[in-house]
This record gives C-alpha cells, structure tokens and sequence, in this order.
C-alpha cells in the first residue's frame, strides 16, 4: 500500500510538472506579444520589445522554464506581468491565486452540497416509488434541467429571481472570513449571511445543472442495493421502510456517488467559468480569462501557470483520493485506473 | 369475471389459422421497446423536426422571404437601435439603394436581430445547422479516440493500460481555455477553413475537433470498463477456443458489443457537445465562427459572457426575446438527445431500469 501510495504521488507530480511544461510550450504558440501587457496595444514595436525584455519573455524557452521551476521549487510563483516594474507594488500571482480559490471552493463546495441534498432524497423516492408518476415525473424535471446551458441557467436566475423579482443579490462576491468583497461591492459587505446570500444562485445553477446525472445515479443505485438480500432482512427484523432506506440501503449506495463527485471535478471547475462568470464571481475562472488577455490586458503568463498547477492539481488529487480511497477498501483496485469500472457499472 | 373475458379472447385468437411462431430478435426487441416508449417516439419526432428545419428549412424559408440569414435590414432597427418586434414588414435589404425605403417589402417572421436588424428566424435555422454539425463532429471524434483507447487499455493491460489512464488524467487536467485560447489566436490552422467538399460550414472542423478531444476521456472510460467485463466473458473464451487470434476476438466478438453503449452514450454526448458549442461560443474566447450559430446567437443578444458590455445594451424585453428563440432551439435539441439517450438505454437493459 505504502509502496503503492509513493507510486502514485510521484507520478501525480510528474504529470503536473508535464502539464506546466505543455502549457508553457503552447502559451508561446499563441502569436502574441507579451510585451503589450505593459505598454498598451498602440505602443510602437521598439517599446513592445523593451517591455518583452523586462518580464524576461524574450529568453530561450528552455531557460524560462528552467527559472519557473526553481522558482516554484521555493514556492514562489513569480509577479503577473501586468505589474512588472510597477512603482506602486508589484503584484505577486499566489495571494492571487489564493483568492481566486477561496471563491471557487465556496462556490463548488456549497454548490454540491445543494447538490447532494436534491440529489439523494429525490433519488431515493424515485427508487422507491420506481415505475409511478412521481418517477417519470422528478427523472423528466432532471433532464430538463441539465438541458439548458448553465449560462442560460444563470442569466435566466439572475435576470428573474435577482433583477426582477429582487430577491437575492443578482451579482458579486462578498468573502466569509473578511469585511470586503468584489465586483463594486460596498466595502461592509462580508460575513457569512452576505456571503451566502451572493451564492445562492451560483449554487443553485450549479446544482441544477449536475442534478440529473446525480438523481439518476442515485436512484439506479438505490434500485440495485434494494433488491440485495439484506434489504429484505431488514424488513424481517421489523425496520421501518424510512430506516431501511436511509440507514441501509442509502449508505451502501452512497459511496459510488461521493466518487463520481470527485471525478466530476474537473467539469464542474469548467462549469464554474460560466457560472463565475455570469455572477461576477472573482473565482478561478475569472482568473483564467483575465490571464488569457480577454479583451483588455495581454496574456499573463505568471498567472496561467499558476492557474495552471493549481486547476490541474486539484483534478489530479481528486483523481488520486478517489483512487486512495477504493485501494484502501478493495485491494484489487490497486491496479492503477479501474475505477471507473466499479463506478458506472 | 377476467377469466371469462381471457378465456373469450382466447378462443377468437385460435379461430385462425395459428401464425408460425418465429424467434425474434435481440435487435427486434429493443426496437419495439422503443417503439413502445411514449417520451423516445416524441424525442426521435422532434429531433425529426429539428434537423429537417435546419438543413432544409433554412434555404426554404430564405426562398420565401427573399433574402439570407446573414443581410442587414437598417430599416428592421429603430432610431434607439431596438429591433422591430415578431411578424414585422420592413422595406428590403438593399431598398435604400434605389433612394430610400422603397415599397419592397420583406418579412422578418421573428423579427430583427440586436442592432443590425438580421432576420432573427433565418438566423436560428442557418445557425442550428451550425450547431448540429459541430456537436455531430465532435461526437464522432470524441468516440473514435474513446472507443480505441478505451479498448486498447482494457485488452492489452498492463503497462498499456497505466499509460492510457495517465493520458486520460492529463486530459483531464489540462486547462481547456487555454486550448481554446490558441486554437482561436491561430485561426484554426489550416482546419478552419476546411469545409470537407462544402458539405459543412467553414470553422465547424476546428471547433468540433477542438470539442472532440477535450471530451474523449468519458467514452473512454466507459469502453474501458465495459471491455474488461466483456472479456472475461464464456463466448470469448469460445472463440480463443477454436483458435481465433486477439485481433478477431477484438473485432468480432467485443466491438459489436458496445453499438448498444455507443448508441446511448452517442446520444448523451450530443447533447452535451450542442451545449458545449452553444457555451464556448457565448464565452467567446478564442474561436469564432464566421458564420451564426446558436451560440454565437445569444453573445449577439448579452455580448459574449467574457465582454458582457461592449455590445449595445438592449432593452431588457428585447434581450429576453432575443434570448428565448435560441435558447428554446438549444433546450429543445439537447432534450431530446437526453430523452432519448435515457430511453434507448433503457431499451438495451430493461431488467435494469424498469418504468
């Protein structure tokens, strides 16, 4: 198991470190000039160049990446470029990043925990009631659900519930831990009651969005767990059919669900880029289209690696914990990479 | 009193010459299953409906009203630059040639577009045909890699199969705006402006390939585990028996095994990749198809997502309207591809999913 653990981290951080080096590689193929970042789109091509010597962006690549490794061998992801050689501070990419992750994981975090609380009891009655009104009913308002985009989803619930009916705030961040928040927000605002207040329609897009493929999960596994042996011998003994469900059968259902869930994250960090987006959330997927230039600044390398070891680590990790977990259970999955296989069938 | 009427009906039944009683088979019966399902019949009918609208309702109805999805109607925009409303006559597109608006006049069933006052209907056919083709090229590709290795790592194993699950983890983490990002800044490459003989539109290939294999990870982890219960199956313990090669095993006996998986998980993807394109293209990042699509449709309405404020801002009514007609296309498409994918699967395993 150890030998099996050590395995697995070491190649973990060999893809990360393979993922940086694409990213860069890739980044370079973009025809751009980093260099406008600091002088503007107008600015002639001889200031472009000095500026392109000033972030060291016009080195050999190999020394480039060479000098990005070290640096992150000491923890230190560098300055985004847009401050390079600012007199008023540069402006360093990790308390960047640590932001940006901070808003995300409220969002992904309280977004599957909604999740999980629509998902299981509806999943659960549908199985129970298998074959009646109310399942063709819940498995019809699930599909319809995930069949609109989340960014329709979004504006839809900003638009009506925010705008017009003015029930939550439509838009904007206000952090848990500290007074402030982003997107032109008063500077008050903080807490947990604004903080949640600004989420709850990220939360519920994201929810809504996940809900079918998680409701059906839940009820395919419910059927198949209520059909084992076991169930019935919890009736035997006299369990109520609320105890039966909830204590017997939704436990043993329960861990192929909190899997896929973790594997589901690298899709919900790309479902997060709308839904921040539309909610002008400054989470990691804000970040990711500021680094990528959008329409006002250049592309900011500093920051896209950054990003970068931070998204792509976390897709990595969950993919790892999930394994951890089944290897710790089932020993056969120790054999990298099957667990999918115990998952969708 | 049902015994009588059972007993009834059976007589009548044998009156006839009994038909002979013929086998049916496996194919025969999921499609009658399908046949039977309510909600796959209405799905297969709208999704009928939809692609005849798009590939051959868009010139009919261009026929029609006499002109393109892509000609601009000054006079279809008022002074505050609102579009007129649904079922409206403006004078035609190039009206103001002949020394203002002239007595021509054309209809904009769903009325003008944004700003430049294009016929919103035409928009939403021509820029469904776009959709499609793109969700369609991307399902393709996406089930090509995943089907091949999907099964290469279950049948070969070992070493091939740790590779395959790390490549599949790579994909996974890599930063899908980033790609997007430099697909976009070089046009495409050379596929943007491929067209394979004019059958599709121009930019479809670069963006489907681009869609295809940022998603080709989730059917290749279903081949995967649905290829490692297959293969421990008796009848490919037969066929090793009487001296079929790993080749024919593979091609004969496993692959016509996953048509069902393939068909239920196509159909699930094509939703998926309609919604996809729908979103990358209102992100707008990177990409841009020349020519309108659905959702290419909704950034004309809010502005992309990324730059919400450099389109003109329209009236909230307008901006619902405007959002409804492709969005509606959207939902109605990715349903029924749901629907459907949901009912065919059942069809495959009804033991599994009875209701």
């Amino acid at each position: 198991m150890i030998a099996f653990l050590v395995r697995r981290i070491l190649i973990a951080t060999g893809l990360l470190l393979l993922l940086t080096m694409v990213s860069f590689v890739v980044f370079y193929r973009i025809p751009a000039e980093p260099g406008r970042i600091l002088v503007g789109e107008k600015a002639p091509m001889s200031a472009v160049e000095k500026a392109n010597h000033e972030l060291g962006a016009d080195r050999p690549l190999p020394e480039q990446y060479g000098l990005f490794l070290w640096r992150l061998a000491h923890g230190d992801l560098g300055v985004t470029w847009a401050t390079v050689g600012d007199p008023t501070g540069e402006q360093q990419v990790r308390p960047l990043l640590v932001d940006a992750v901070g808003v995300t994981a409220s969002l992904l975090i309280g977004g599957s925990a909604l999740l999980v609380m629509i998902a299981l009891p509806l999943g659960s009655l549908a199985a129970v009631r298998e074959g009646t009104m109310f399942d063709r009913m819940s498995r019809t308002t699930v599909i319809a659900c995930v069949s609109v985009p989340p960014a329709v989803m979004g504006l839809l619930l900003q638009t009506f519930v925010g705008k017009k009916l003015g029930l939550l705030p439509p838009s904007g961040y206000c952090n848990l831990l500290s007074e402030g928040g982003g997107s032109g927000l008063p500077p008050t605002c903080g807490g947990f009651h604004d903080w949640a207040a600004h989420l709850v329609l990220p939360w519920l897009t994201f929810a809504l969005f996940f809900g079918a493929l998680y409701v059906g999960m839940t009820r395919t596994r419910m059927i198949d767990e209520l059909r084992q042996p076991y169930v019935r011998a919890a009736r035997g003994k006299g369990a109520s059919e609320i105890r039966v469900v909830s204590a017997h059968a939704l436990r043993n259902a329960i861990l192929p669900l909190v899997t896929m869930l973790a594997m589901d994250v690298g899709t919900a960090l790309g479902i997060s880029v709308y839904v921040e987006t539309v909610f002008r959330l400054p989470g990691l997927g804000q970040l990711w289209l500021y680094s990528l230039g959008g329409n006002i600044g250049g592309f900011d390398l500093p920051v896209v690696l950054g990003l970068v070891i931070v998204t792509g680590g976390i897709v990595i990790l969950a993919n790892l914990a999930v394994e951890m977990l089944y290897g710790v259970i089932d020993p056969r999955v120790r054999d990298a990479g099957s667990v999918r296989a115990h998952v969708t069938r | 009193m049902t015994r009588e009427v059972e007993g009834e009906s059976l007589v009548t039944a044998a009156r006839p010459a009994p038909a002979p009683v013929r086998a049916q088979g496996y194919w025969e019966f999921v499609l009658r299953r399908l046949a039977r399902d309510r909600g796959a019949v209405a799905a297969m009918a709208t999704l009928l409906v939809i692609l005849f609208a798009v590939f051959a309702g868009g010139p009919i109805a261009s026929s029609l009203v006499g002109h393109g999805p892509n000609d601009i109607f000054p006079y279809a925009v008022d002074d505050n630059r609102t579009p007129v409303g649904p079922l409206s006559h403006v004078p035609a597109a190039n009206a103001h040639v002949h020394g203002g608006p002239g007595p021509e006049q054309t209809l904009l069933v769903l009325g003008g577009d944004g700003t430049l006052g294009r016929d919103e209907l035409l928009r939403v056919l021509y820029g469904g045909r776009v959709s499609i083709e793109v969700a369609l090229g991307a399902t393709v590709v996406a089930l090509t890699i995943g089907v091949v290795l999907g099964s290469l790592a279950a049948l070969a194993g070992g070493a091939v199969d740790a590779a395959i699950a790390r490549l599949t983890e790579f994909a996974m983490a890599f930063p899908v705006l980033l790609v997007l990002m430099l697909v976009g800044a070089t046009t495409g490459g050379p596929f943007q402006s491929m067209t394979l003989l004019g059958l599709l539109d121009k930019g479809v290939v670069s963006l489907a390939l681009v869609i295809g294999l940022l998603t080709w990870f989730y059917p290749a982890r279903i081949v995967r585990a649905e290829m490692l219960s297959l293969k421990r199956r008796e009848f490919v313990e037969a066929a090793r028996m009487t001296g079929a090669g790993r080749p024919r095993i593979a091609r004969v006996e496993l692959l016509p095994h996953l048509v069902p998986m393939l068909l239920v998980y196509g159909s699930l993807i094509m939703a998926t990749n309609i919604m996809l394109e729908a979103s990358i293209t209102f992100l707008g990042v990177g990409l841009q198809l020349p020519t309108a699509s659905w959702g290419s449709l909704l950034a004309n309405t809010w502005g992309s997502l990324l730059n919400p404020y450099s389109a003109y801002v329209l009236p909230a009514d307008v901006q619902v309207l405007l959002t409804l007609w492709p969005a509606l296309a959207i939902f109605a498409t990715v349903l029924s591809f749901n629907v459907l994918g949901d009912a065919v699967r059942r069809a495959f395993e009804p033991e599994r999913h009875r209701a």
